[in-house]
Order: structure tokens, then C-alpha cells, then sequence
């Protein structure tokens, strides 16, 4: 309907020009109404489908001196959350410097003197975490986080607490976090906190003797401020105690280095093939088709893929498909990973892929599990870690285009409303089809006008092809006069394609659509 | 305006001086009378495309065949024209001043031209259509019309011996109205499956703003003035009896004023015809398309604003253009007393090529003459063309000169090819004496012929 409308506006763009030129012809007497015939040829539509209008540039490659094209897809797989790896879980660490033990009890504190301390014997901070098992970490930079210390006392005095982490550096500057804490009395500790940005913090865990990793060492300088025992003196007891909480919060690495330990993750998915279309007597020539899984690996770290279940739709893809693959860790040189490629070809003769996908189905189905460090190699710590440099789990599927559709049937209806105001056109709209698919079109177009008459026409596109530059042509002529628009009704589209068996396509092939109208328009001038 | 002032006021001064001169010396110098007068009336219609049957049918209404338009346009030319000029003037030359030969001469009066010309390739376009003429290049180059009403006065001097003639020439138009197609085609190719149109175009008025809802008023109205030379250069024989005369008015320019309106065109497009992004419909906007489609035209996402198509403005700069100048020369000749020959060349007044007039006029006695041109050129072609003179008083001839008699039997089967009509009335009076004459009738002594002297004869003696 709309068409119609710009046809009749197009129509009349001349008119305004005619009518003036006559006018002013017969401007001096004319003074009755005037009408006449105008015949017009003019095009109005011209549109071309190609493979790009209909499948992404990514999907297919054109095919080279007359071969057939290739339905290409290459995409990656987002079972496994990669990022997730890269987040610590927020962790709450706790020393104690206890009088029976580091804290020497038994000597009186007093203002402006160190806190008596077994410097030799100060306890550590030990990383435990519970995932993935068997962690064990070296090094250790992180992109964002905080820690939150927070100390609390029992000596009936002020103490100036200094902390320092010698294997913490923040942006190159040592980690030193001072605390002035206040006195404690009989029945409440002295207590403060600190919250320290951890942004940019370059952790080493190797430091503390006698651990190469999960270590962190901390020294304490603690002097007493002013005494708040009644007596004015007062001596540290056995039961004193300075209590350290370390919380790791919200820390987020950008390098790791250790060894991760074993973890295995499960993942699935489901790929739509074929939508809606039923395809009858569909036929596809897979012959060159190559499937393949690809893993680039760019974690310092083994990984083993099982692939547990690979079904098109009710029927499971069998063969040494489904068992588990290992895929070799990636190699760091100079800070950065030199990734592992690792590929698995799905067509092949062991497997029934290719066969299964034959039979035009409509759904995959993918089920599997990745499991990090098979074999443990704590021993040798030499796991790393980028989150800068993402694995990718990608698979690329290219199949040449030669496919047959006998008898696809693509229906479509609307309704078209009835115009008030037709334009004074008699003539028709001749839709032009140039056609190099090898596909036979028969399409049908009804018209069931709402005052009974049942307009019906057939256009026969007869198959093209690109390689031998053979273009089928096709004409359909649709009546656009005041008796075709003005009752409205339903339009009844019917297209049946039909390769005649399997047929190559090249991916250069075309229909192009060119409309032109031809009639005549009568002008009146009133 | 203030020149002209300064002129008349001159010229008057100088016309009371001669008088007074002439008075002191009424006894000496010989009686001179007033020179030339006329007073013009014209109207004339021509056109070289339509005959008047074809105006006629279209004037009366209704539906014009196939075939009715058809023969119009095999006997178009590639290049259709009409004008129209109505006018009116009146001319006078006083007495010689002093004693010297020269008279006081001028002329006044108004006129309204029309010019119109079109290709036919756009009247076919617009007539009958392109459908049996694809593949050909339409071509509108020179289509354009111009309206202008125009008053004039001139003032200057003419010789009573030789009746040349020189003036100064004051004009304005006093509306005006122009608009053409200096460069346009339109194309399609014989399988209708493109189409090329180019369009520059222009308008201009002599309006200082659009007509508004409240009307026309005529304070909207620009007048234009212009300076042009008049005159009159004849060249009698004395040996033969021919006589050369070339008349020419209004040789000169006109400036129009700034703040008038003006319209252009200038644009052009190719196109194999709008694409339907159908893809689109399936595919989520995957095959975008880069051009125009009819899903942005039916959106109203073209992108195309009307306005930016052409440029309107009531502030036209001032331009000088020429004043319809028109130019004429006349031979006349006269075999015997009795019959006059002439030929006329005119040029000017918009038309479009020069007009030829020849013919041949009897002059049965002393206050009759007619006859019978034919005459080309101009806005149309051939033609014929009746003039009568008649002397209606001593002084006053009578002219009536009807242009293709025949198209004023409008709507009759006599008019129905031709092309044109035109009149010209004028009541000229002939100068007194001492003035020149031109031969013809208007040299025609009513006086009759002198009685005859008895004849002497010599006396003799027989003695």
C-alpha cells in the first residue's frame, strides 16, 4: 500500500512541471477543466541480494576460479568464566603476639620505650586457601583490593604500633602501616584499624625461612605511649596479648605465579542450526567439510578438556571425540605468555560428526568439563598467570557450499488496506528478477480482493549460474490502477525453491529485483 | 528621476525663450508649423507552436486525445514560443525652434511584454510522456518566460529637413517577472531501468516579499528604471522614389534594485530505482544499505530536507539588465505614384528571432491606401498581414494594421491554423509646413491639381 502511494507521489513529480508549462500556455483563457494521458516508463525499485545481505561476511568465503564457497564459522565458546579466576575470595588472617610467647611478659612498659618482642621468633602470615586445592603461590601482583588491619591490645598503656611487610611492595614503596592505639582497661581492649589500598601491589611469598611459597613476613616495632595502670606501672602478664586481624578484600590479581593446583569445571551449551525453516528433502555434499575444537592456551598451566557428551539433536555424536584431551600450558618469556595451540578435528574418521550433520539437524548440544593441572606439579611452582591474556576456547566449522532444497516452500500473507484517494494511474508495476543462483524459484502471488475478485499470478525465475555467467530472468507484472488498489484484501506470497539435487553455490551469486512502472497517468488541470 | 526633472525644466525654459523669440521676429522668419504627431494603440499575439484550433480545443475543456496531442507536437519545432505585447503611446514634435531646423520631439506611453519559450522535449515529457521515447535524452535548455509592464518617456530633438531624430529615454518597469531553465534533462533508458534528471532553474520577481495570506498589494511592488537612447535616422532618395528609414527605442539598460525575490534549482539525481532492504525484514539489519531506500523514504529518514533542494530568498542583490530595446528599419519604394513596396526588419521587444515583413500596398488616390504584407518571424512564421491608411482630415491619417486577420475569427474553422492575432491602431498626424514629408500617402497634396494657365500666344502683324 505504501508503495503505492510513493508511486503515485512519484508520478506526480512531474506534474507540477507539466501543469505550469501548460498553464502558462494557456493561462490567458483557459477556463474550463482540462485532462489528459501521460504515458511514463520510469524505474522505481531496484534491489540486489547477495550472500552478504543474508549471511555475515564472517560466515562465508567466496569461492576462488568457479569453487564452491565455504560456510564458515568460527566463534568462541563461553562455558568456562576465565575472569573468575583472576578474583581472590576475601580472606580474614589472624596473628597473635601472646604474653606467653613473642610478647615478653614479666617487664615493665614504659613511655617511650619499645614494647619488649622476640624479634626472632615473630609469627607469619601463612596464605590458606581452600580453591582451587593445593595452591600455591610465589608471586603475586594485584590490579585492585584493600587490606584492613585491625589491632587490638590488653596493656593498661598507649601503644605506637608500627607493621611492616617486607615482601609487600605498592607501586615500589615498601608497605609500612603505623597505628596509635589507645590504652585498655580491665574490661576492653585497646583497639584500632587501618585500611590500606592494595592497588598495584607486588606481593613476593617467598621470604620467610623455610617457605618458598603462601608466606608472608611481617615485623612489628611497638613503643609504649603513656601508662594508664593506676599504680603508674605497669608489667606485662603472661595473659597479655597483641591480636592482629588481616583481611583481604575485594583483591584482584593481574599475575599470578605458583602453582594454581587442581581444579575442574564443568560447562554446556546449546547452538541452534536450522531455525524455523523446515527444509524438505534437504541435501548437503560434505565432502572438504573440516570441523575442528581449538583451545589457545594462554595460561602457564595444563589443562585437560573432556568432552562428555556431543549430541545433534536426539543423536549423540560417538567415536574418540569424547574422552579427555590434553592441552599443553603456555610458555612465558619476558613477562608474557607464548601461547599453546591446541586443536581437535571433530570430522574426523573416528568420529560420527560429519555424518550426523548430513542430516540437516537443528540443534547441537555440547557438554564437557576443563580441568586445570591433571598432573601435579607443585613440586616445580612454575604455574603463571596474565589475566591480561585470556585462553580462548574457540571451534571453526567450514563446509563448502553445496546444498540442495528440493521443493522449500516460504509462505507469507498480509492484509492491504484499500486506498480512498487512487491516484489516476492504469498500468502496471513490472518486477524485473535476474537471477544467478541455481535455484529454480516459483513464486505466487493471490490477491483475494474484498469485493470477491481473486487476482492470481505466477512468476517462474528459471536457475542462473555464476561460474558460467548464466542469469535466469523472470518478469511478474502487477496491475496498479484505481480497480487493483482501491478495495484492499489479503496478499497471498508463495515462493517454491528448487535446486534439482545438490548444487555448489559460489557465493558470488545474486537476484537482483528491478521495478518499473509503466502506464498511464491521467492529468487533470483545473 | 531628478535628471529628468533638470530636462524638462531646460527644455522648458528654452521652449519660452524661442517662443519669445519667435515673437520679436514674427515678421521675419517663415510660418513653421508643428511637426509629427501619432497616438498608438497595438495589441499582438503570436506564437509558433499552437495554432489557435489547438487553443481553442484546449480552452474549451475536457479530455485532449492521443491523437489530438500528437499532431501538435509533430508540428512543434524543437524550440516553442508565444509572446504577447499590448501598448500604447503617443508621440509629438513641436514647431522648429528659433530659426534653426531642429524641433522639440518626445514620446510617452506604456507596454506589456510577455515572452515564453519551451523545448519540446519537456512539452512532449509533460503531454504525452516518456514511455515512446525511452532511451532519449530530454533535453529543457532555453525554457523560461519573462512578464514585464513598462512605461516609458523619452524627450529630445528632430530635424524638420532630414526628420532625424534623437532622444533621451526614461523607462520603468514596473513589474516584473522572470523564470527559466538554463540547464535541464531528463532520461530514462529504453528498459526503464534508470533514470538521470538535472535541474537548474531560477525565478525572480519584482516583489519585495511573498504575497501573504492577506493578499497582493501593490507596495509590494519593486519598479526598475532604466536610461536608453531613442531615434530616427531617415534616408529619402533624391534621385528615386525610395526611401530608408531605421527606427530604434530604448537602447539602453535598466537597474533593478536589490530586495526583489529570487528562487533557484540547481540538482540533479541518477537512480536505478530505490532498493526494499528485504534482507533487513529477515536478517535484523544485516544487509544495511548504503543508499536510499524506500523503507528511509517511508520513515522519513532520507536525510533529504526540501528546503536544502533549492534556495529562496526576498533579498536578490541588484542586477542591470537590458531594456527591451526595439530596432527597426523600413525601405519602402514606390514604382509609381500609385503603389508602394516595403520591406521591414524588426528586432527586439524579447522576441526571439528578427521579423521580416514584406508587401505591397496601392495608393488609389489622395486619401486611401491599403494593402498586403506578409511577415515572418518574430514569435512565429509566416503570415499575412491587411493595412488600410486613410486620411481623415487634411492633417490625420487613420492607420489600422491587423497581423494574420484570420486568428480573429477566434474559434472559427478560418482561425483554426493560425497561429497569432495582431492589431495596431494609430491616428498620426502628418507635420505642417515647412517639415519634410515622407512620400506616400501621407505626401498627397488634397489641394488638387493647380488650374492650368491659358496659354499666351505670340501676337503677329500682316501689314
Amino acid at each position: 500500500m505504501y508503495l503505492a502511494c510513493e508511486i503515485h507521489r512519484m508520478i506526480h513529480m512531474k506534474t507540477p512541471l507539466v501543469c505550469s508549462a501548460l498553464a502558462s500556455l494557456l493561462w490567458w483563457g483557459c477556463a474550463n477543466p482540462v485532462s489528459w494521458e501521460n504515458d511514463i516508463h520510469i524505474p522505481v525499485l531496484d534491489d540486489r541480494v547477495t550472500w552478504a545481505d543474508v549471511v555475515p561476511d564472517s560466515l562465508y568465503e567466496p569461492g576462488v576460479d568457479g569453487g564452491p564457497a565455504h560456510f564458515v564459522l568460527v566463534d568462541t565458546l563461553d562455558g568456562w568464566d576465565w575472569t573468575a579466576w583472576s578474583q581472590l575470595p576475601d580472606t580474614t588472617l589472624s596473628i597473635r603476639y601472646d604474653g606467653e610467647g613473642v610478647l615478653t611478659n614479666g617487664v615493665p612498659v614504659q613511655e617511650g620505650l619499645p614494647v619488649a618482642l622476640d624479634q626472632d621468633n615473630l609469627p607469619f602470615v601463612e596464605i590458606e586457601l581452600n580453591q582451587p586445592e593445593g595452591l600455591e603461590l610465589t608471586e603475586a601482583r594485584l590490579s585492585g583490593g584493600a587490606i584492613q588491619l585491625e589491632v587490638q591490645h590488653s596493656l593498661q598503656c598507649e601503644v605506637n604500633v608500627l607493621f611492616t611487610f617486607p615482601g609487600v611492595q605498592i607501586n615500589g614503596a615498601p608497605m609500612d602501616v603505623p597505628l596509635q592505639l589507645p590504652a585498655a582497661t580491665d574490661a576492653v581492649a585497646g583497639s584500632e584499624s587501618a585500611v590500606v589500598d592494595m592497588t598495584g601491589a607486588q606481593f613476593d611469598f617467598t621470604q620467610v625461612g623455610g617457605f618458598d611459597s603462601n608466606a608472608l613476613e611481617v615485623q612489628v616495632v611497638a613503643v609504649s605511649g603513656p601508662v594508664t595502670a593506676p599504680s603508674g606501672i605497669y608489667i606485662v602478664q603472661p595473659s597479655d596479648s597483641i591480636v592482629m586481624n588481616l583481611t583481604f578484600q575485594s583483591f584482584e590479581v593481574e599475575t599470578l605465579a605458583g602453582y594454581f593446583g587442581q581444579l575442574t569445571e564443568g560447562a554446556s551449551s546449546d547452538v541452534a542450526l536450522l531455525d524455523t525453516v523446515p527444509l524438505p528433502e534437504p541435501s548437503i555434499d560434505l565432502e572438504g567439510t573440516t570441523a575442528s575444537l581449538h583451545v589457545t592456551n594462554t595460561i602457564g598451566a595444563d589443562l585437560r578438556l573432556f568432552i562428555d557428551t556431543l549430541q545433534f539433536d536426539d543423536n549423540l555424536v560417538e567415536g574418540d571425540l569424547i574422552a579427555g584431551h590434553d592441552i599443553p600450558r603456555a610458555v612465558w618469556v619476558n613477562d608474557a605468555p607464548v601461547p599453546s595451540e591446541w586443536s581437535l578435528d571433530l570430522g574426523s574418521p573416528g568420529s560420527s560428526f560429519l555424518e550426523e550433520l548430513e542430516a540437516f539437524p537443528r540443534s547441537l548440544h555440547v557438554a564437557g568439563r576443563m580441568q586445570l593441572n591433571p598432573i601435579n606439579t607443585s613440586e616445580f611452582l612454575m604455574d603463571r598467570l596474565d589475566v591480561a591474556y585470556p585462553p580462548t576456547f574457540w571451534y571453526e566449522l567450514r563446509v563448502p557450499l553445496k546444498l540442495g532444497v528440493n521443493g522449500l516452500v516460504l509462505r507469507d500473507s498480509f492484509a492491504l488496506e484499500g486506498l480512498d484517494d487512487v491516484p489516476n494511474f492504469d498500468g502496471f508495476l513490472h518486477l524485473d528478477f535476474s537471477n544467478t543462483f541455481p535455484v529454480e524459484v516459483t513464486g505466487t502471488v493471490a490477491f483475494d480482493r474484498l469485493d470477491g475478485v481473486l487476482y492470481r499470478d505466477t512468476l517462474v525465475l528459471p536457475a542462473g549460474s555464476a561460474p558460467q555467467d548464466v542469469t535466469g530472468e523472470g518478469t511478474l507484472s502487477i496491475p496498479v490502477n484505481a480497480e487493483m488498489l482501491m478495495p484492499g484484501g489479503d496478499v497471498e506470497v508463495e515462493l517454491r525453491v528448487n535446486t534439482f539435487g545438490t548444487q555448489p553455490f559460489t557465493g558470488h551469486e545474486f537476484v537482483r529485483l528491478q521495478g518499473r512502472l509503466e502506464g498511464t497517468q491521467l492529468i487533470e488541470v483545473e | 528621476m531628478k535628471a529628468l526633472q533638470q530636462i524638462l525644466i531646460w527644455t522648458a525654459l528654452l521652449w519660452v525663450r524661442a517662443a519669445t523669440a519667435q515673437d520679436l521676429v514674427a515678421d521675419l522668419t517663415p510660418p513653421a508649423e508643428r511637426g509629427a504627431a501619432s497616438f498608438e494603440v497595438w495589441a499582438n499575439q503570436r506564437t509558433n507552436a499552437f495554432t489557435s484550433g489547438f487553443v481553442h480545443t484546449a480552452q474549451q475543456g475536457g479530455f485532449l486525445s492521443r491523437e489530438f496531442l500528437q499532431d501538435m507536437l509533430d508540428a512543434h519545432p524543437v524550440l516553442g514560443g508565444m509572446g504577447g505585447q499590448v501598448g500604447w503611446s503617443k508621440r509629438f514634435s513641436t514647431r522648429p525652434l528659433g530659426d534653426g531646423p531642429w524641433a522639440l520631439t518626445g514620446a510617452f506611453g506604456s507596454e506589456v511584454l510577455v515572452s515564453a519559450l519551451w523545448r519540446r522535449d519537456l512539452l512532449e515529457l509533460g503531454l504525452i510522456g516518456n514511455a515512446n521515447h525511452t532511451g532519449r535524452v530530454d533535453v529543457f535548455n532555453g525554457t523560461g518566460m519573462r512578464v514585464g509592464a513598462f512605461n516609458r518617456v523619452s524627450l529630445g530633438i528632430e530635424h524638420k529637413d532630414t526628420r532625424q531624430r534623437v532622444e533621451l529615454s526614461l523607462v520603468q518597469r514596473l513589474a516584473g517577472v522572470e523564470w527559466g531553465i538554463p540547464n535541464g534533462s531528463f532520461w530514462v533508458s529504453e528498459g526503464a531501468d534508470s533514470m538521470e534528471v538535472n535541474m537548474q532553474a531560477y525565478g525572480v520577481a519584482s516583489l519585495d516579499a511573498f504575497p501573504d495570506t492577506s493578499g497582493f498589494a501593490f507596495s509590494q511592488i519593486l519598479p526598475a528604471y532604466g536610461v536608453g537612447l531613442s531615434g530616427s535616422l531617415p534616408l529619402t532618395s533624391e534621385l528615386f522614389p525610395i526611401q530608408f528609414l531605421v527606427d530604434f527605442q530604448d537602447v539602453g539598460v535598466m537597474w533593478e534594485r536589490g530586495g526583489g525575490l529570487i528562487a533557484a534549482v540547481d540538482t540533479g539525481f541518477a537512480t536505478t530505482g530505490l532498493a526494499v532492504p528485504f534482507t533487513q525484514y529477515f536478517t535484523e539489519g544485516l544487509g544495511t544499505s548504503d543508499g536510499l531506500t524506500w523503507q528511509d523514504v517511508a520513515d522519513g529518514t532520507t536525510g533529504i530536507e526540501p528546503d536544502s533542494l533549492y534556495f529562496v530568498s526576498d533579498s536578490a542583490f541588484g542586477r542591470m539588465l537590458m531594456l527591451p530595446t526595439k530596432i527597426q528599419a523600413n525601405l519602402h519604394w514606390w514604382p509609381s505614384p500609385d503603389v508602394q513596396v516595403r520591406a521591414t526588419a524588426r528586432a527586439g521587444a524579447w522576441m526571439p528571432e528578427p521579423e521580416f515583413t514584406f508587401g505591397v500596398g496601392w495608393i488609389p488616390g489622395k486619401r486611401l491606401a491599403f494593402g498586403v504584407d506578409y511577415r515572418t518571424g518574430g514569435w512565429g512564421g509566416g503570415r499575412p498581414v491587411m493595412w488600410l491608411e486613410c486620411r481623415v482630415t487634411k492633417k490625420r491619417i487613420l492607420s489600422i494594421e491587423v497581423d494574420d486577420p484570420a486568428g480573429w475569427m477566434w474559434g472559427s474553422e478560418a482561425a483554426a491554423n493560425t497561429y497569432g492575432r495582431g492589431v495596431r491602431f494609430s491616428l498620426r498626424r502628418i507635420p505642417g509646413a515647412g517639415w519634410t514629408r515622407f512620400m506616400g500617402l501621407s505626401n498627397r497634396d488634397l489641394r488638387g491639381p493647380a488650374p492650368v494657365a491659358p496659354l499666351k500666344l505670340p501676337q503677329s502683324s500682316s501689314q
